[in-house]
């Protein structure tokens, strides 16, 4: 038996087993190491060295931060300044779901964190506004895939640290293809409310409304201010700012709102532990088990393969577009970055690809891949809130996938898009 | 307030001298003139002491990613097994991990005598923390899945 | 009568093997050897050579004949190729007059001295002929003699090569080190006929990207091959700190005579038996300052700049020497915190500086030689001992090879034509940039060459760092240092 077909029928066979993504992940690419002999003295010192990475420290503090701004209130804040101002239109609330998720991913690089923190607000709300419950779960888990293509971005950190394009330039990049992607969400989710006849909320706000829950939500607003501001501007590394971030949302917290006590910050701290080890775990496993598909020779030839198949650089973008979509389904962004993405990377040269937009273009894909079931994180979280099965939830997806896929396709043909902030900010030579 | 476990309490601990060390690191970036080598090596060496925590207690919470469309579909005995199955592995592999740190461990009190990088102390004195800390792993693996065949056995969901 | 047999046949080889001489094993033959001396010895027989051995540029050439037939070996001679064959067991040795490639097992070993006819006689180089042949060599100087212990028992080979050897490189294939890996795992390719494959992973790739790791994964046999820089390997082997000892070696010459010299014989045995042999020396370069503030000439202008450096704790116990500050980052992140301004200078060799195209950062350069970055070429002792002497032979002759391509790329132009003229009469190679210091001052960079006075400043600023690390890189080896650059 080829050792391709070894190592992917653990992986895989695992996976439907029910066993976490990392366990899988790594049994494969260990086994791989013992049945191979490719360096059994190497697991603990990579295991370790996968993790022990500075750039990868900005994924703790990222979740940490968003962590303390959601527990201190600043969410809401948001949410309520968001409604204000667009919950009048048809779909009100869900439009605002859906800018309110963008907004928040610019706070958080995790979509499930996202969906957690927006999810929280926006469901109960708009189901008590008549809404589909699924509706509601659907369009809040598609706008927090947002969350991985806005900056900052766990998604852009580990791409980071796999091919060395630089995290800050990734980050700048994400903005305009979030952006498209967000206008994308906010076209259908009108066509669904008008054809479904969900209702604008209220009357839209009075201009001192809007002012008072400005004044509220400012400094919510100006953690990304200070995130992105500080990174564009050449002040901090991604993990600085991260780190001046968490320190940042202490102090709205405790002195600004006072919305924070022990109880808070010690439950944020365990749940930033856990969130970024959720990530760490299949981040380190997957990285050993890229190794072993590498040295077995897997690697280059799925690439010659993709360069055999692929004629021209686009053929080559939408046939990545089509596997990355393809494996969104069954595997989480991480797992893809590491197991099927080093296929493609070595050839980007040959095909004159820009890697930076080849990464942001990639990260689109797995923000779709999030929302796709069975393996849909950031559905995963809104269904547990309205307590219906990921099949159930799923049928009203289909829509938020399918625009997501048109917005891919345009940041696919239009490199400018992902290319055009990192080049202005003199962050990024291509 | 509930009462934290020894693991949550570590977590909390080193997380928030991490944070910290990260904070010390940016002024002294641009306020002093220190050597920022050091506080590096110290917070990406406990970047992997709280991930091996942190795995700890995802397991325990059930908060690892993994896909259970199948497993759903599953009579109650083959979802027993599965979960001991994935189990025995899971604790299969970090017990990989740790013979091989442990190997290293010695091979570097012994032979080595490998120095770090920036701080210029034994590497060990870093590697020896995964084996260790492992333990937590072992143990939130074994109570999950106990936890998880009673669930099971009584009728409900993973 | 079985016993009796058995302490027939041990009272006869204790007889048999005391008769002649007490050293030799029955199943060994001796053969003694005197250079321009016609007699020579098979263990205590005297035999007339109708050709005495000869020297040629240190390597003894004898009859190919008597060498072959001494140990046992089947002889051949095809006048039309002009070959020398030799068939013992499972070695199967070819060599041909006039050329220093030599066929051993369809596996091409090269030659320092080929085969040549003599007053009609061909004499073959007797140190590869016999070593191959399975035997030991010793050279005695004083009376020139050669004495070669052969086992008379045919060698059996019962290698089976792995299908395929990984070798760690810290660099990209695009550095003149990335390109002397491949070059190095080409040739071994080429060399053993495809039996040897060789896969070079760039960019630490097999480490998860730590490179200060190779050292260990190389000694316990993880990677099998290496081609990477003493830097990332001195937290283990802690006298390769010597080449980072500030501005100690600072000339190429001194860089040959310490890597050939005493004080890397014994660096070399230090990692031997750690677990790394060493083939053969690459090189980084010598590492050089650049910054984007202002021109340094002194360790005065270095006074609260900060600088990227390699994660190794010398090179931060030197820059504080300097009154500088340290960082160590990945060059992904140093080239972002460079654009941001919030490192001000690097320090790497030219053959680094053009790839990264430093100028973009950057706008001086010091010339100041402060540390040399030799490479090993290097492979793990449990894969080594695996491999028949003729794949040893051929392995090595490529990582000798290939380092010494590599060495004259990284230094083409910086040591007058020395490696210029290395890269076309042995390469037959014209490089496209000879001339790296005017192509970096032709991007804009203003270059600082030191006076001897100002290095010797920089000498004086870092007295500190040679207390601290001469006793850590140990006093034997920076004394034998001393002694091979004759300081
Ligand atoms: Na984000
Ligand atoms: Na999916």
């Amino acid at each position: 038996m080829s050792a391709a077909l070894i190592l992917f029928g653990i992986f895989i066979l695992l996976i439907v087993l029910g066993a976490p993504i990392g366990t899988a992940i790594g049994v494969a690419g260990v086994f791989g190491i013992l049945k191979y002999d490719l360096g059994v003295t190497m697991i603990a010192k990579n295991f370790s060295a996968g993790i022990a990475k500075f750039p990868l420290i900005a994924i703790p503090f990222f979740v940490l931060e968003g962590e303390l701004l959601s527990k201190g209130g600043l969410a809401k804040k948001i949410s309520n300044f968001i409604i204000i101002l667009v919950g009048k239109a048809r779909g009100g609330l869900a439009m605002a779901a859906v800018v309110t998720a963008a907004f928040w991913g610019a706070i958080s690089g995790s979509g499930p964190a996202t969906a957690a923190a927006i999810g929280l607000i926006f469901i109960p709300a708009m189901i008590e506004q008549g809404y589909h419950d699924t509706f509601a779960a659907s369009v809040v888990a598609a706008a927090s895939g947002l969350a991985i293509i806005i900056p900052p971005s766990i998604a852009f950190i580990v791409y980071g640290n796999i091919t060395g394009v630089s995290v800050g330039a990734l980050f700048l990049g994400g903005i305009l293809p979030g952006l498209v992607v967000m206008g994308f969400f906010l076209i259908i989710t009108y066509i669904i409310s008008r054809n479904r006849n969900y209702h604008g909320i209220q009357e839209r706000g009075s201009g001192k409304e809007i002012w008072h829950a400005f004044k509220e939500a400012i400094w919510a607003i100006l953690a990304p201010v200070i995130i992105l501001g500080s990174i564009y501007a050449g002040i901090a590394t991604p993990t600085e700012s991260a780190i001046i971030s968490v320190f940042y949302s202490l102090f709205v917290g405790l002195f600004v709102y006072k919305s924070l006590g022990k109880k808070e910050i010690i439950d944020s701290l365990i749940g930033t532990a856990v969130t970024s080890a959720v990530v760490m775990f299949v981040v380190t496993f997957a990285g050993i088990f890229s190794i072993t598909e590498s040295t077995l020779g897997i690697i280059g030839a799925a690439g010659n393969f993709v360069v055999s198949v692929a004629k021209s650089p686009i053929a080559f973008l939408l046939l990545v577009d089509l596997v990355l979509f393809i494996a969104g389904f069954f595997l989480d962004a991480i797992s893809i970055l590491y197991v099927i993405m080093p296929i493609f990377l070595p050839v980007l040269q040959a095909f004159k690809i820009d890697p930076l937009f080849f990464g942001v273009m990639a990260t689109v894909a797995l923000a779709i891949g999030q929302i796709t079931p069975p393996v849909a994180v950031n559905l995963y979280v809104t269904s547990n809130l309205i307590k219906k099965s990921l099949d159930q939830t799923s049928k009203d997806i289909w829509p938020y996938v399918a625009f997501a896929v048109i917005g891919l396709l345009v940041i696919t043909l239009l490199p400018k898009l992902s290319l055009l902030i990192p080049i202005a900010s003199k962050l990024y030579t291509p | 307030m509930k009462k934290l476990k020894l693991e949550e309490i570590l977590v909390v601990v080193i997380l928030s001298v991490m944070a910290l060390l990260g904070f010390v690191n940016v002024l002294s970036r641009y306020i002093f003139h220190l050597s920022l080598a050091a506080t590096e090596e110290l917070e990406v060496n406990m970047f992997v002491w709280v991930t091996i925590l942190g795995i700890a207690i995802a397991f325990e919470r059930g908060s690892h990613l993994g896909m259970n469309i199948v497993f759903d579909k599953f009579p109650k005995s083959l979802k027993t097994i599965a979960i001991i199955l994935s189990s025995l592995l899971a604790i299969w592999l970090f017990v990989m991990v740790d013979y091989y740190a442990i190997k290293d461990v010695i091979r570097d009190i012994t032979l080595y005598h490998s120095r770090s990088e920036a701080l210029n102390i034994p590497v060990w004195m870093y590697t020896i923390w995964t084996p260790i800390l492992s333990v937590f792993v072992f143990k939130s693996i074994i109570v999950a899945t106990l936890h998880n065949i009673k669930q099971i056995q009584s009728g409900g969901a993973k | 009568m079985k016993k009796v047999l058995a302490v027939l046949l041990i009272v006869t080889m204790v007889l048999g093997v005391t008769k002649f001489t007490p050293a030799i094993a029955a199943s060994e033959v001796m053969i003694k050897m005197t250079i321009g001396n016609p007699k020579a010895y098979v263990d205590s027989k005297v035999v007339t050579l109708d050709s005495p051995p000869i020297i040629e540029k240190g390597r003894t050439l004898v009859p190919f004949r008597f060498i072959g037939e001494s140990v046992g070996a089947q002889i051949g001679w095809d006048g039309a190729k002009k070959e020398v064959s030799y068939v013992f067991g499972d070695i199967n040795l070819k060599l041909t007059i006039g050329s220093n490639k030599a066929v051993v097992n369809n596996v091409i070993n090269m030659l320092d001295v080929p085969p040549k006819i003599v007053a009609g006689r061909t004499l073959v180089p007797v140190r590869f002929v016999t070593e191959t042949l399975g035997a030991k060599v010793d050279w005695d100087a004083k009376t020139k003699t050669v004495t070669i212990t052969a086992s008379t028992i045919p060698p059996k080979i019962t290698f089976k090569p792995k299908a395929e050897y990984t070798m760690q490189v810290n660099v990209g294939p695009a550095f003149d080190w990335g390109k002397g890996a491949q070059k190095w795992a080409d040739l071994v390719r080429e060399r053993t006929n495809g039996l040897i494959n060789i896969k070079p992973y760039f960019g630490s790739a097999l480490l998860q990207g730590k490179q200060t790791n190779w050292f260990q994964a190389v000694s316990e046999g993880s990677i099998d091959f290496v081609m990477d820089s003493t830097i990332n390997a001195s937290g283990v082997v802690q006298s390769l700190n010597l080449f980072s000892l500030p501005f100690f070696i600072n000339t190429y010459e001194n860089v040959d005579k310490i890597e050939n010299g005493t004080a890397g014989k014994m660096i070399i045995e230090q990692m031997e038996k750690m677990g790394v042999v060493h083939l053969a020396w690459g090189e980084n370069g010598f590492r050089e300052l650049t910054n984007s503030k202002r021109p340094i000439r002194t360790p005065n202008d270095m006074k609260g700049l900060k600088f990227r450096v390699v994660g190794s704790p010398i090179f931060i116990d030197i820059f504080k020497a300097l009154g500088a500050d340290a960082v160590s980052m990945n060059w992904g992140d140093a080239v972002t915190a460079f654009q941001q301004g919030a490192v001000d200078g690097q320090e790497n060799p030219y053959g680094v500086l053009i790839p990264v195209q430093i100028w973009q950062y950057h706008k001086y350069l010091t010339n100041w030689n402060y540390v040399i970055d030799p490479l090993i070429l290097g492979v793990s002792k449990q894969t080594w001992d695996k491999f028949p002497t003729y794949i040893q032979k051929a392995i090595k002759d490529s990582a000798l090879e290939a380092a010494e391509w590599e060495k004259a790329m990284v230094r083409r132009g910086l040591d007058g034509f020395t490696s210029i003229n290395i890269l076309k009469n042995k390469f037959g190679e014209t490089p496209q940039l000879l001339d790296m210091v005017g192509y970096v001052r032709s991007k804009g960079m203003q270059i600082i060459d030191l006076t001897p006075e100002e290095r010797q400043a920089f000498i004086n600023a870092t007295q500190s760092v040679y207390d601290k690390w001469i006793s850590i890189i140990g006093k034997d080896i920076y004394n034998a240092a001393l002694k091979d650059i004759g300081k």
